[in-house]
């Protein structure tokens, strides 16, 4: 068995990597859904992309971070690979298409003469971007959960470009993968039970935020 | 502001919400736009105000077509009434200050304009309130506040009164009609011929999106040669 202090190490790196991934992929995420859900054709054909990245493997992300961050590839000079901050670029990259797509419905939920209001006010771009987004906050807040459930799901792309090194980059994900292989399916089960009660939490939350603003709901 | 409809056609798909409207709104002109429904009032005030793009012709501001980059400077200098009052959220004073915040003015300058606005409307007591519970009709006060208090130069209003009481309806036509003493151009979206009377000195009859007259108040509503109008003010 993993001792306890060892698995409560694992816990919070498990949630400060998807955290921070949840983090950055919602700076990129939330900013592109508000500057996406406009009309026209240029707009529509950058949607299907994002909506399109909801499916990317994210084995094929750790891949690509991971050859992104490699000593040869264009940001090897960032020394990240194999370091929680490796995983946070990669579940970032995976969160952040949902949190966009997510954003996008989020704003379209936002009644229209409302966003005319908005638009009629005049002011800045970010002025009338930041009243948008205040209209939105309920289905942005969901958007935002959603792609922390998936940052915590995560094994694949954390396993390629962390490493699983034990008490530098081992999740809960990777560390239950080293378990099954190692045989040692108790252990397995209790970390299992973690991060479904971690995902179980998730969840809850969002439907609380959903029977409180309907509106939100994804 | 002089405002200006020139050709102006807007489509929505294959149907032509607008089909070549010239239209001139000279400064501090107040103007009734009526016709029956579907006949392109709403989407002529919104192409007036710079809310919908045209498919063909343009909307010239002060002799100028307004490009993106100055757009966004235009549209601060119109007020919008809506027919739906579009209410952001918080509270009544933080709406009727938005367009101010808008414009850049600090938060207690823009409230302290706001709240005279509020008080214009009769709802100086309300201005904390959230405006989620407000009534419709408060509401949409609220909205007619919002749309004066940066002292637009142009004021769109699209049957903005519809969702008050007789009484404060004459309450916000006063109101309006005061905005226009100062200077104000009010272009005004009605069916209501009656309401055209008392806020108007001209009226455009939009049928099948084009204009199909033009003129006084008195001379398009009283003097009737086209069927459609006549079947429009004896209806109401």
């Amino acid at each position: 068995m993993i001792p306890p202090g060892e698995v409560a190490s694992i816990l919070a790196l498990t949630v400060q990597v998807s955290a921070a991934g949840t983090l950055l992929g919602a700076l990129v995420g939330v900013p592109a859904g508000l500057a996406l859900a406009g009309r026209g054709a240029g707009r529509r054909a950058v949607r299907a992309a994002v909506y399109a990245l909801y499916a990317l493997p994210p084995v094929v992300a750790g891949l690509l971070v991971y050859l992104a961050l490699s000593a040869s590839g264009p940001l090897g000079g960032l020394d990240l690979l194999f370091t929680p901050g490796a995983i946070v670029v990669a579940e970032a990259i995976l969160a952040a298409p949902l949190i966009a797509g997510l954003t996008v419905a989020a704003v379209a939920e936002v009644p229209s003469n409302v966003r005319e209001a908005i638009e009629a006010a005049g002011g800045s771009r970010f002025f009338a971007a930041r009243a948008l987004l205040c209209e939105a906050r309920h289905g942005v807040a969901a958007a935002v959960m959603v792609g922390f459930g998936r940052a915590l799901a995560e094994v694949a792309a954390a396993l390629v470009v962390g490493g699983n090194i034990r008490h530098e980059t081992r999740t809960l994900g990777t560390a239950i993968l080293q378990e099954i292989g190692q045989g040692r399916f108790e252990s397995a089960l209790v970390l299992a039970a973690i991060l479904l009660a971690l995902a179980l939490a998730t969840v809850a939350a969002l439907a609380r935020l959903a029977r409180a603003h309907p509106e939100a709901a994804p | 502001m002089r405002l200006e409809a020139e050709a102006l056609v807007v489509r929505y798909g294959a149907r032509a919400a607008l089909a070549g409207v010239d239209l001139v709104i000279a400064p501090g002109e107040r103007v009734a736009v009526l016709g029956p429904s579907g006949s392109g009032k709403t989407t002529l005030l919104r192409a007036l105000h710079l809310l919908v793009a045209p498919t063909s012709g343009r909307v010239r501001v002060d002799d100028a077509v307004a490009g993106d980059a100055d757009r966004r400077a235009a549209l601060s200098r119109f007020g919008l009434l809506q027919q739906r009052p579009g209410l952001v959220a918080g509270t009544a004073l933080a709406n009727v200050a938005f367009p101010l915040r808008a414009r850049g003015l600090a938060r207690r300058a823009a409230e302290a304009r706001a709240r005279d606005a509020l008080a214009r409307v009769g709802l100086a007591e309300r201005a904390e309130d959230d405006a989620a519970r407000l009534s419709g009709g408060e509401a949409q006060r609220v909205a007619l506040a919002r749309a004066v208090v940066a002292d637009p130069e142009v004021i769109l209003v699209d049957e903005g009164t519809n969702q008050l009481d007789p009484a404060t309806a004459r309450v916000a036509e006063s109101v309006l009609l005061e905005e226009a003493r100062r200077g104000a151009s009010l272009v005004v979206v009605t069916h209501s011929p009656a309401q055209a009377r008392r806020l108007a000195a001209r009226v455009a009859f939009l049928d099948g999106g084009r204009v199909v007259a033009d003129g006084p108040t008195a001379a398009v509503l009283d003097h009737v040669d086209s069927p459609a109008i006549r079947a429009f003010v004896e209806r109401a």
